[in-house]
């Protein structure tokens, strides 16, 4: 394009110079044909001149050899006139041949110059002077005749050399009108030519730059020359560039997306500015997963609306904290859709985009951590109590057997009142039962181990239901009657387990069951088996007051009891043991609607254990 | 090129046109500026007349670069006035207040005597000599080469006042006791040497009398002369035409004019004028270098106080 416009440039320029200079040329023709004009005039004129002093002189002869004679002074001065005419016509430009006329001309006014010296100057006689006076005429006549010849030669010259500087003129003229309008048409042509020439890439260029506007990257400027093919090449560059850092930014974008997706970890993105502050601008899957949300019910809330009362009441202050840069790490609840509070550890921190302030806050579900702390806890607590109870049955054991024997020996003694007697009796039942708590203690610390034989496990429930309801299957009392429902799974296989404890696990479920209605109720036992677990449930239910979650949660605590007489620890010895099993134990129970124990045995819970033992 | 550099030139010359132009539509700013004039100084004239040696024109053509070497060496307006004949130069004085004259031989010798005009200066020719003299002359083939043969010719003197173009020819005939008036058929004064010379080369006249100086001068330029013409006598020599000045001449002008004369070749441009003119310098003249004129005039039996007066033309 530089080389079009150059080139355009040059050959306008080339053709103004040379309008001009044609122009120059002909208007300086024009006026050389002119001053040719005006010098011919000149001519004319000199030589009308010319013609005028020879004319005077051949009067200033004729009247010579008059009474009118002029004075010599000024006969010599019409001549001298006459000569200097002649001579002025030298200084004037001439063809060879009009130099040579002149020349011719010049030497006939000497010799009338001499011819009239020679009338002046001679005395001779009258024929003698006439002679020369008519040698004088005739000459001078010559010369006028001479003369009107180049008068006559001036004047045509004049006439032709009029019409040809009218004629050119003319040409000029036309010229110059041909000029005024051939020079704008010709200004338009080339500024039209250029114009097209910038504006047919400019308009792809343009269409280009909407198109990766629109975001199509690969879209390339075709059909463009000289420099603009450099730049639609510069451009096309660019679009290359730009497409291959939109996929880098794609390809990152899609990571940082993945990572933010399938990270284990709520993570959430929070405004911090005015009254958007704590709004949930982002959120991951996690982050709806743990709070029971969709993303989209998430992006409608504010961090405050899941969050407890006691946290809530302490987000200002974490969020000042947040402004002034400080990364927090605390343990806070939150609330999930469903009212469920669970424990988080959250890690936020807060940072800006385009001046705008957001809070990043990476929250982890601690529910299963704080659990498995609690259990830790609880086995401590076990072993605690165990290593105490060990200890302490140790030291018991032996001085409490021996005030046994020596109470019971005491009993035995005839001469002891009855009433006496009835007290060491008492005694007796008390020691008893001390016996027995150190028992269950022991079991509880060290429980005995089992020994693992094919089980099954309706027979070991029917014989505990038996050893519970001695009558069958109802348990008579004073006011109330208690009454029993087996359910029992058929085909159910035998498993490998201790039946002995099983039996200990099932009548202390039973005896809880009746424990738990004061008044009338039915205690039901059931029994299934599930194939693809390869698991036993058996479910013992009852229809008594039933007890709230706080209860449940520390049912199987050790050494809680709901009851006046209870040690606390059958519920604790009985997880242990079903747990020995490779089983679990769960409870389902609300207050006033009965609780419903539920423990579930592998097939082979016990094998592995049995063989280990051996 | 040359186009070029002359349409240059043209353009060049248009535009200097152009700005004339508008110079003269701006009337009075030249003359604002240039403020009072100072009445120039008053410049003296000098008028001085010359005899015609040759045709009139070309005295007057011979003359002129002189007069005008004169008027800015002399600070003066040196004019030249040109008279067709010889005698008229002595009543150029009290007519048309001539101041100083060219003058011949002879008519200085008559105008010293009648006038006391004062000789100041000749020229030398390019020869070196400063001095002419007269030669009588007929064509080779007119068979006259004596007296005798004059007999009813035509003779064409120059002026009745020349030592070369009358004197001579008196001399000549009073020599052989010849009275030329009946002697001859026809005698005439032409007027000037130069057609003295050429009357007789023309067969316009038999026999004819003029300075050697014109004669030499005219043979330059035209072979016939010398070829055509032979010479059958010469007179003394005697002194070139000499610049002479009115007796109550401003001594300071004559002195003036006298440098100006005497120390023209010791200049470029005098020495350039003397050799157009025709001579080498101008040397000091006075009375007493006419002394040949007076002696011949005498030997011819001229009273010089009487000489031209009533004299038959």
């Amino acid at each position: 394009m530089k080389k079009k416009i150059i080139i355009i440039l040059s050959v306008f320029s080339l053709l103004s110079l040379l309008g001009g200079y044609y122009l120059i040329r002909a208007i300086d023709t024009s006026i050389s044909r002119f001053d040719e004009l005006v010098m011919l005039h000149q001519v004319e004129i000199l030589r009308e001149h010319l013609m005028l002093n020879i004319r005077k002189v051949q009067a200033d002869l004729y009247t010579q050899s008059t009474r009118h004679a002029k004075d010599t002074e000024e006969i010599v001065g019409h001549a001298r006139d006459m000569e200097n005419t002649v001579n002025a016509c030298f200084r004037c430009h001439h063809v060879e041949d009009i130099k040579q006329r002149i020349e011719q001309l010049k030497h006939h006014i000497e010799k009338f110059d001499h011819a009239l010296s020679r009338v002046l100057t001679m005395q001779a006689g009258e024929a003698r002077r006439r002679a020369e006076v008519e040698a004088a005429y005739k000459i001078g006549d010559e010369l006028i005749e001479q003369g009107n010849t180049m008068i006559a030669l001036t004047t045509r010259r004049l006439n032709e050399r009029t019409e040809i500087a009218r004629r050119d003129a003319g040409q000029t003229r036309l010229l110059l009108m041909t000029l005024i309008a051939v020079a704008p048409l010709l200004s338009i042509g080339l500024a039209v030519s250029l114009l097209s020439g910038f504006a047919k890439p400019i308009n792809a260029l343009l269409n280009a730059t909407k198109r990766l506007k629109t975001g199509d990257l690969d879209y390339r400027v075709k059909g463009l020359k000289d420099e603009f093919a450099e730049l639609a090449f510069a451009f096309d560059d660019m679009a290359g560039s730009l497409r291959e850092r939109m996929r880098e930014l794609e390809e990152s974008e899609r990571r940082y997306r993945l990572l933010f997706e399938s990270a284990a970890d709520a993570i959430f993105i929070l405004d911090t500015e005015g009254e958007q502050a704590g709004k949930i601008v982002n959120a991951n899957q996690a982050a709806a997963r743990m709070h029971g949300y969709t993303i989209e019910e998430l992006l409608k809330l504010k961090i405050q609306d899941i969050d407890t009362p006691e946290t809530a009441a302490k987000s200002p202050e974490r969020i000042k904290r947040l402004i002034r840069g400080e990364w927090i790490k605390a343990e806070v609840e939150h609330s999930k859709k469903d009212g469920t509070i669970f424990p988080l550890e959250i890690s936020c921190g807060m940072f800006e985009v385009n001046g705008h302030k957001y809070v990043l806050a990476i929250d982890r579900d601690i529910s299963q951590r704080k659990q498995a702390e609690e259990a830790i806890q609880r086995a401590e607590h076990i072993r605690t109590a165990g290593e105490l109870a060990t200890g302490l049955a140790h030291e018991i054991k032996n001085p409490l057997a021996g005030i046994k024997v020596t109470m019971e020996a005491l009993s035995e003694e005839s001469t002891l009142s009855e009433e006496d007697r009835i007290a060491l009796s008492k005694v007796i039942d008390e020691i008893k039962r001390i016996e027995g708590l150190i028992k269950g203690l022991l079991n509880f610390a060290r429980p005995p181990k089992p020994h693992y034989t094919g089980t099954n496990v309706n027979s070991v429930l029917e014989a505990a239901s038996q050893l519970v309801f001695k009558s069958g299957t109802r348990l008579p009392g004073n006011l109330r009657t208690i009454d029993l429902k087996k359910d029992f799974g058929r085909d159910l296989p035998e498993i490998i387990a201790d039946p002995q404890q099983l039996q200990q696990v099932f009548m202390n479920l039973l005896l809880n069951a009746v424990d738990a209605m004061p008044g009338n109720g039915v205690v039901s036992i059931k029994t299934s088996y599930d194939e693809k677990t390869r698991c036993i449930t058996a479910a013992i239910s009852d229809t008594g007051m039933g007890m709230d979650a706080a209860i449940q949660a520390k049912i199987f605590q050790p050494f809680f009891t709901t009851k006046t007489k209870g040690t606390g620890l059958g519920l604790a010895i009985s997880k242990r043991l079903i747990e020995e099993h490779g089983g679990t134990i769960s409870i389902e129970s609300a207050k006033g609607e009965g609780s419903t124990f539920r423990i579930s045995l592998p097939r082979d819970g016990g094998k592995g254990r049995s063989s280990d033992e051996k | 090129m040359e186009t070029v550099l002359s349409f240059m030139v043209r353009t060049y010359r248009i535009t200097i046109a152009i700005i004339c132009f508008c110079a003269l539509l701006a009337p009075g700013c030249s003359k604002e500026s240039s403020g009072p004039v100072e009445p120039a100084p008053q410049r003296q004239t000098l008028l001085i007349g010359l005899v015609p040696e040759q045709s009139m024109f070309k005295q007057v053509e011979r003359y002129e670069p002189l007069a005008r070497y004169l008027s800015l060496r002399m600070g003066a307006d040196v004019k030249l006035i040109i008279l067709p004949r010889y005698e008229q130069i002595l009543n150029s004085f009290t007519v048309h207040q001539v101041d100083a004259a060219f003058f011949g031989s002879f008519t200085f010798v008559l105008a010293h005597a009648k006038l006391g005009v004062q000789v100041i200066a000749r020229p030398v020719g390019l020869d070196g000599k400063s001095t002419y003299h007269g030669l009588l002359f007929v064509r080779k083939d007119s068979g006259i080469r004596s007296v005798r043969d004059m007999k009813g010719k035509r003779f064409a003197f120059v002026d009745r006042d020349t030592t070369a173009g009358y004197l001579l020819p008196l001399a000549y005939f009073k020599k052989a006791g010849v009275n030329y008036k009946t002697y001859l058929k026809e005698s005439y004064f032409a007027g000037t040497h130069e057609d003295a010379i050429h009357d007789v080369l023309d067969r316009k006249a038999d026999i004819g009398a003029a300075k050697n100086t014109e004669f030499e001068r005219l043979a330059t330029a035209d072979s016939r002369i010398k070829a055509e013409l032979v010479v059958l006598a010469r007179s003394p020599e005697v002194p070139e035409n000499s610049l002479a000045v009115r007796n109550d001449l401003e001594p300071s002008l004559k002195e003036k004019l006298s440098e100006a004369l005497l120390t023209m070749h010791e200049n470029q441009i005098g020495a350039r004028i003397l050799q157009n003119f025709g001579a080498l310098r101008f040397i000091e003249t006075t009375d007493s270098d006419f002394r040949p004129v007076y002696d011949y005039a005498q030997e011819i039996g001229i009273d010089l106080s009487t000489w031209n007066q009533g004299q038959v033309r």
